[in-house]
């Protein structure tokens, strides 16, 4: 007899389950009732459902998200996504029937006191980035970086330079969404080479400047985890050229407490609150990416904008410049209880979150760099990167296979092939909430995946051994996608 | 190891021409480093003029999508459709019918 019950190394899909006369609705009318449709909407042949009660449908489902992993199953040091713990208490807080019950058609008047969460919130991003004003609306950091940059093409337009100005200098450690924001804006993306030591430069910068630059926009860290050390100047300079400076916040994990992005030049922000603030990701959200602006800027940011008036909150539609709504209603309010709630828990020792993620970070670069390749010796923030160059030339065995191994050791791959510019990437953020011993495991684990490599390398080649499901043929899939289901002829279902 | 026949003329962004023929392709060295090819996709028609460095194509593999870039000004007289279909033949055979 097979066996059907806990977690089942191999699952049946879900037609497969179905055995005969199992249903999990009823039709009202009862059993064999003609729905009251008219003809031309009616089916020539009965859907092909899957045969299964309710309860074998949940079994099913509930099976299989056992196969997933998650932060809270074990280390996820996704480079570049801070896949960092998220407490508890913060879904306990958005549970709060005042959180919970509201509902998005509610007038300003019946939800002045959320509203209000909303503008400390705000004012909170506003002090520890050190801009003059804060739009919480964006729900995903791309969505930001789309915010952000048509903010600067209507500031541009006031000063009616819209069409002159529409060149973008994006670097080449920038993140993969920035190129793309600046084409849907209508601007143009212009690649900038990092230099020599992994940091933009101000002479190469300079090179690219001339009355045609809408904006530089730069990740900070960059995506080698390298603190871009010459942007205060570089800064200048395009300010100098009529620019605006765009910073891609994505790694303020690294910055927090730290440095205040405005205070080093940057005109527009955005922020991952779903990264930075320790709201939950994956699985495509939700998320939230708000954008911070200098009071030069402020006038462009979507409307509505949360003021107060004496002791209440309303929303301000009246803003003339503004480049209207970026997301519905009040944007994803769960997130921002959650973001909000972490930043009073640390309050003023919002330092040590970030102090902890480069100790973490650098800590696992020292213990890895003797078996790993790292392709920039300057120093690193919050993640590292190393590259498999010498790996695959000694043994055969690439960034991908280490990476499907360590799925046998339970642990969350890495970002791999990320950054484009280090051949066969392998990039790793810990983030501050992994403990030392967690750190140890995970610097065990690749150590003894790099001795397999010399001493068997088709035991890495294969991985992995103990997953539900092993290696997938992706360029097969990539190939010949199958996009939807079809019976096996010996299917039990109708 | 990846092969670089001396009868072609190279561009800094990896691909290569024949004077001879017009042809042109992606290099060996391209090839390795993109992994498998999992797609090609070009708007571009016979017929067209291009620039020298315009972006005429892109491909897609297992580990990222990359342009492909014009190595010279000139009209485009024919594109090997069969890549659309058969995206592989980069990989199979860079400097034949890939």
């Amino acid at each position: 007899m097979e066996l059907r019950r806990g977690i089942l190394r191999r699952e049946p899909d879900i037609f497969e389950i179905g055995r005969k006369g199992h249903v999990g609705y009823s039709l009202p009318g009862g059993e064999g009732a003609e729905p009251s449709l008219p003809e031309h909407l009616k089916r020539s042949e009965p859907p092909r459902l899957p045969t299964v009660t309710e309860v074998e449908a949940v079994r099913h489902y509930t099976r299989l998200s056992h196969w997933n992993h998650s932060v809270e199953l074990g280390m996820y040091p996704l480079g570049s996504c801070t896949m960092k713990y998220n407490p508890k208490l913060h879904d306990t807080l958005t549970r709060m029937p005042a959180f919970s019950r509201m509902h998005p058609m509610m007038d300003d008047a019946s939800i002045t006191e959320q509203l209000e969460l909303l503008k400390n919130l705000e004012d909170a991003l506003c002090a520890i980035s050190g801009f003059d004003a804060v739009t919480l609306q964006p729900p995903a950091g791309a969505a930001g970086e789309f915010t952000g940059l048509a903010v600067i093409k209507a500031a541009l337009k006031k000063r009616g330079e819209a069409d002159q100005r529409i060149r973008v200098l994006v670097p080449d450690t920038a993140h993969g969404t920035n190129p793309a924001s600046v084409v849907l804006n209508g601007f143009k993306p212009v690649s900038v080479q990092t230099g020599p030591e992994g940091y933009l430069t101000v002479d190469m910068v300079r090179e690219h400047l001339d009355d045609t630059i809408a904006a530089l926009m730069v990740t900070n860290p960059n995506t080698l985890g390298i603190y871009e050390r010459e942007l205060k100047e570089i800064a200048e300079e395009v300010h100098k050229a009529g620019g605006y400076v765009y910073m891609d916040g994505a790694n303020f994990n690294a910055l927090m407490g730290k440095v205040r992005p405005a205070d080093i030049g940057v005109d527009v922000m955005h922020f991952n609150l779903h990264k930075t603030f320790s709201t939950p990701h994956g699985g495509g959200g939700p998320g939230a990416g708000p954008v911070g602006v200098t009071s030069e800027l402020e006038p462009y940011l979507p409307v509505p904008r949360i003021v107060q008036d004496g002791d209440d909150y309303r929303l301000d539609w009246n803003r003339e410049d503004s480049i209207g709504k970026v997301h519905a209603f009040l944007g994803n309010f769960d997130v921002f209880v959650r973001a909000y709630a972490y930043i009073l828990e640390y309050g003023h020792h919002l330092e040590t979150v970030t102090e902890r993620a480069v100790l973490n970070a650098r800590y696992l670069r020292a213990r890895l760099e003797d078996v790993l390749e790292i392709p920039y010796d300057t120093d690193t923030l919050h993640e590292a990167v190393f590259t498999d160059k010498t790996l695959k030339k000694e043994t055969g065995v690439t960034t991908m296979d280490i990476a499907k191994r360590l799925l046998d050791h339970g642990v969350h791959p890495p970002t791999v092939y990320f950054p484009l510019i280090v051949p066969g990437a392998f990039m790793v953020e810990p983030t501050e909430t992994e403990s030392k011993a967690d750190l140890d495991y995970f610097v065990d684990a690749v150590k003894s995946i790099i001795q397999e490599a010399h001493e068997n390398p088709e035991l890495v080649k294969s991985a992995p051994h103990t997953t539900g499901i092993r290696r997938l043929d992706e360029t097969r899939a990539a190939r010949k996608p199958v996009l939807r289901w079809t019976p096996a002829p010996d299917s039990n279902s109708q | 190891m990846a092969s670089y026949p001396e009868n072609l003329k190279y561009t800094k962004t990896h691909e290569w021409l024949d004077p001879e023929t017009g042809k042109m392709g992606l290099t060996a060295f391209a090839v390795e480093h993109l992994g498998d090819i999992t797609m090609f996709d070009t708007d571009k028609e016979a017929g067209d003029e291009v620039e020298a460095g315009e972006e005429v194509a892109n491909v897609d593999s297992v580990k990222t999508a990359s342009a492909v870039y014009a190595p010279v000004s000139g009209t485009i007289k024919e594109i090997n459709e069969d890549l659309e279909d058969e995206p592989e033949a980069i990989n199979e055979e860079p400097y034949g019918r890939g």
